[in-house]
């Protein structure tokens, strides 16, 4: 009988470049928010310093009257929508003329912005060296100088295997033991002051651990994006915040200008501060594990961390440097690099919001000038976020699953940092487009009507589901995780496969992040307007070739992306995942079983579809149809209608049976047997149709089978969820009881 | 009055008793001293990227250095006091001087005071610890006390 007892924590440590580093994330995020914050403070500076007044003046002398009179056009408008009847032509005020002026002033403006901090930034990496040089008095380390000094370097440099040693430089008379990575694009340098240098024969073991942990840096390949970062807090400073303090100076007094400006300024360049900081705090974390992975005992490496200052308190967050501690407690165990962060979660949301609202500026701007309608102005602002934002979001955001997936499943555990990670993701998203619109305060006018009800709900609307989609978006990438991950861990090296798995599975999020939210608005939207035509447009939709193809295959992916893994299941050299754990020797994994049985799900799925196939010949419409769906009211319309509904009613129920019968990643098999009974529920719906003419019965796919596969994943997704919650409880009442199942365990491969 | 070379062995000679793990860089140390005696730095700084130990001042060259000019104030006083000889002949009693070997001339205690004064002050300059700069202002002044 096989040991099943997974690896304890301080025993092994998790290789924590298994995956990309949190570096990398929140080097992305910085980059984001610096770019965030510089075009909306110079966009702001437009509005306030060339005067809003002056962007009417063609159309309007009174700005607050014309954005009154939009205002009550607007609710009229809404109104009748949502009686049905015609609106009325009235003579309106071109708005888009009225803003023109004002475009033309805002846009330059941000190429301003976006330009000062691109130069500032790339010239700050670039000039760093030198001023380096010159504040730390440095020159050359020449061999000449220090023969054993040098020596003892390049013994330390071809111990961290690097291709290319840095070059040697130092301040022999810098009387503060310091040590410093540094450089640019590959040609990089090491600094040392005399009271460091004099170590390597004071206390080598201490010397060597520290420089080790600087050719880290070099190794981890975070010097550019370290130095890259410092960069963009600094030009951030210079090329916008210093000229928005002074035009505070230039520009009329006024309250809620000033209140805005503050709100907007201190939250974004804090999100500046705060995200540079943890991104140097993760970098000295990840640099400390690469050098202890070179040592052979940690010793020398902690008393060289035990030799440093404390961070304490309030501090933690905006140091840039980790607490001893902290660092210390890695040296046992790296697992805490792989938690999926909290405020980290809520920075990949507040990012994306705030990256949509740039390009929704942006795109604003630009297409009042320069696009030809309305149309496209939309476009591009539904089109610039989920090309350019929502993928890097969702990079960033997976990664942190899949990390935090890895760490538990190795460790036995069960992972749960989607739920979490996902509500930190929708708080972030929200809390990042109330920050984007904070700006706007000084328009907001005062008196004149109100904003129509119908408008405050869709916002209400809109924001609820901003908090949703990562949640549903990341508990995806955890579920496709839990497939691949323990698969993974079968081999000793994991290949490209898992590499590929990670990007696709990044990539099969951004719907999720993109186009699930929009979606979703517009549905909610238009069934606040107009709830008579969302039931035939929804059925219309799905029905009509491409989408009702392209909609049965994103259901597809739901599950057969993570079910996939087991086509990977055998590996061709079985043994124990090297790649897991930072060094030798490494442990086996024996509580890590298959997570997937595919063979039960399809047993299930066609089984009850078969059943519920035959039985759709005694379906009996015992109501009057009241469902709308745009088709022609007949005994047999009505007929066909109420054995759509229960072919797809059929779907959650075999979900959740399917739940409770298999192991390992229940609710993605759930999802895949309901998907199986929903095809052979579609074929049997058109046999019956068959019996009648046999012509219909292509006909009947068409119209049929996008509602049923679809509306049926609808249905099962949400009930295989509920499933799933009521097994875990009984399971838990379960192991409470003495019959305990700690670890993730799935089906037995053989 | 007093060239590097004299300054450079009496500093090596209180660092191998004050420091002397400081020895094999020394060489290095006080040529960059003497190039650019501005290229000292104490600050503990703020250091936002380096790898910084949190200790005081760790290498002591920089100040045994700077302390051993005091043989400046001493030359120019032996100078004052001793009307005939070469100033090959001052420096080479210096020399002996604070080698504690037989030297013709001597500083009286209130020199020697200042001596450790001059000392004292240069180690608070560098940020030295109290009890640090005392024992530099012992090795130094015991340099220059009449051998009994």
């Amino acid at each position: 009988m096989r040991d099943a007892s997974p690896p304890d924590r301080p025993s092994w440590r998790l290789n924590p470049f298994a995956f990309p580093s949190d570096t990398t994330s929140r080097f992305m995020l910085l980059l984001l928010f610096a770019i965030a914050a510089s075009v909306l403070i110079w966009s702001s500076m437009a509005v306030l310093g060339l005067s809003l007044q002056a962007g009417f003046a063609n159309c309007s002398p009174d700005m607050q009257a014309t954005v009154n009179t939009v205002r009550e056009q607007l609710g009229i408008a809404l109104q009748h929508l949502q009686e049905g009847t015609a609106i009325p032509q009235q003579p309106t005020v071109d708005a888009a003329q009225c803003y023109r002026p004002l475009n033309r002033r805002i846009l330059p403006s941000m190429a301003i912005g976006g330009g000062l901090l691109a130069v500032f930034t790339l010239g700050i990496w670039w000039l760093h060296p030198r001023w380096l040089a010159w504040r730390m008095k440095l020159s050359r380390l020449q061999k000449d100088e220090a023969p054993e000094l040098v020596d003892a370097l390049e013994r330390i440099c071809s111990e961290a295997g690097l291709r290319r040693a840095p070059d040697f430089y130092w301040n022999p008379l810098g009387m503060a033991p310091r040590a410093l990575a540094y450089g640019r694009a590959g040609r990089y340098r090491l600094a040392l002051t005399g009271a460091m240098a004099m170590r390597y024969a004071t206390d080598p073991s201490r010397f060597r651990a520290v420089i080790l942990h600087e050719l880290a840096h070099i190794v981890n390949r975070d010097i550019d994006k370290t130095w890259l970062a410092v960069g963009a807090w600094w030009a951030l400073v210079a090329s916008a915040l210093v000229p928005r303090v002074a035009l505070q100076f230039w520009i009329a007094f006024r309250w809620v200008d000033v209140v805005a400006s503050v709100i907007q300024v201190a939250a974004i360049t804090g999100l500046v501060f705060v995200t540079r900081n943890a991104m140097l705090r993760a970098r000295e974390l990840y640099a400390d594990a690469r050098a202890s992975g070179w040592m052979a005992d940690s010793h020398a490496m902690a008393a060289a961390l035990s030799a440093l200052r404390p961070v304490r308190g309030m501090r933690r967050l905006f140091s840039p440097h980790p607490d001893p501690a902290h660092r210390l407690a890695l040296l046992q165990a790296t697992d805490p690099l792989f938690r999926a962060g909290f405020w980290e979660l809520l920075g990949v949301g507040v990012a994306t919001s705030l990256g949509a609202a740039i390009i929704g500026i942006f795109g604003a701007n630009v297409g009042n000038v320069a696009l030809p309608g309305p149309g496209w102005v939309f476009l591009l602002q539904l089109a610039g976020p989920v090309l350019v934002i929502t993928p890097l979001a969702s990079v960033a955001a997976g990664i942190i699953i899949w990390r935090a997936s890895f760490a538990s499943l190795v460790r036995g555990m069960q992972p749960r940092a989607a739920l979490r990670g996902g509500i930190a993701a929708g708080l972030g998203t929200v809390l990042g487009t109330m920050v984007a619109q904070a700006g706007g305060l000084p328009l907001l006018p005062t008196g004149g009507p109100s904003v129509p009800s119908v408008l405050v709900a869709g916002m209400a609307i809109w924001a609820t589901l901003l908090f949703l989609s990562p949640i549903m978006g990341l508990i995806w990438v955890e579920a496709a995780a839990k497939t691949w991950i323990p698969i993974a861990l079968r081999r000793t090296h994991p290949g490209a496969s898992l590499k590929a798995a990670v990007g696709l599975n990044c990539a099969f999020t951004v719907p999720w992040f993109a186009l699930a939210g929009p979606f979703l608005l517009s549905l909610a939207v238009l069934w606040l307007l107009a709830p008579a035509i969302v039931g035939p447009l929804l059925y219309n939709t799905f029905n009509a070739f491409p989408l009702n193809v392209l909609g049965a295959l994103s259901v597809a992916v739901t599950w057969s992306f993570p079910m996939a893994a087991w086509l990977w299941r055998r590996p061709r050299t079985p043994g124990i995942a090297e790649w897991a754990f930072l060094e030798p020797p490494r442990p086996a994994l024996p509580h890590l079983t298959l997570p997937l049985a595919p063979g039960r799900s399809i047993g299930i799925g066609l089984a009850a579809g078969m059943v519920a196939g035959v039985m759709l010949g005694w379906v009996q419409v015992p109501w009057a149809p009241t469902l709308k769906l745009g088709v022609e009211e007949t005994p047999e319309s009505t007929r066909f209608v109420a054995m759509m509904v229960t072919a797809v009613l059929v779907q959650p129920a075999v979900a959740s049976l399917v739940v409770f019968v298999v192991s390992g990643v229940t609710v993605i098999q759930a999802m895949f047997a309901a998907f199986v009974a929903g095809n052979v529920l579609a074929i049997a719906l058109c046999l019956q149709m068959w019996e009648f003419d046999p012509s219909l019965i292509v006909l009947c796919l068409q119209v049929s089978y996008g509602f049923i596969i679809i509306g049926g994943a609808v249905a099962a997704l949400p009930s295989a969820l509920i499933a799933a919650m009521v097994k875990a409880g009984f399971t838990h009442i379960g192991s409470r009881l003495g019959s305990g199942e700690s670890t993730f365990t799935g089906s037995n491969p053989t | 009055m007093v060239d590097q070379e004299l300054v450079a062995e009496l500093a090596r000679d209180l660092v191998g008793v004050i420091a002397p793990e400081e020895l094999p860089l020394f060489a290095a140390m006080s040529k960059a001293w003497f190039a650019d005696p501005a290229r000292v730095q104490t600050n503990q700084g703020d250091d936002v990227l380096a790898f910084g130990v949190a200790e005081a001042a760790a290498l002591l060259s920089p100040v045994l250095l700077a302390a051993a000019t005091a043989l400046n104030y001493a030359g120019e006083e032996l100078g004052r006091k001793v009307a005939r000889g070469s100033v090959a002949w001052l420096r080479e009693q210096l020399r002996h001087l604070f080698h504690r070997q037989e030297s013709d001339v001597s500083l009286d205690t209130q020199q020697i005071a200042k001596v450790r004064a001059i000392t004292l002050e240069t180690a608070r300059r560098f940020r030295i610890p109290k009890e640090k700069a005392k024992e530099i202002a012992d090795a130094v002044t015991a340099r220059f006390a009449p051998t009994s």
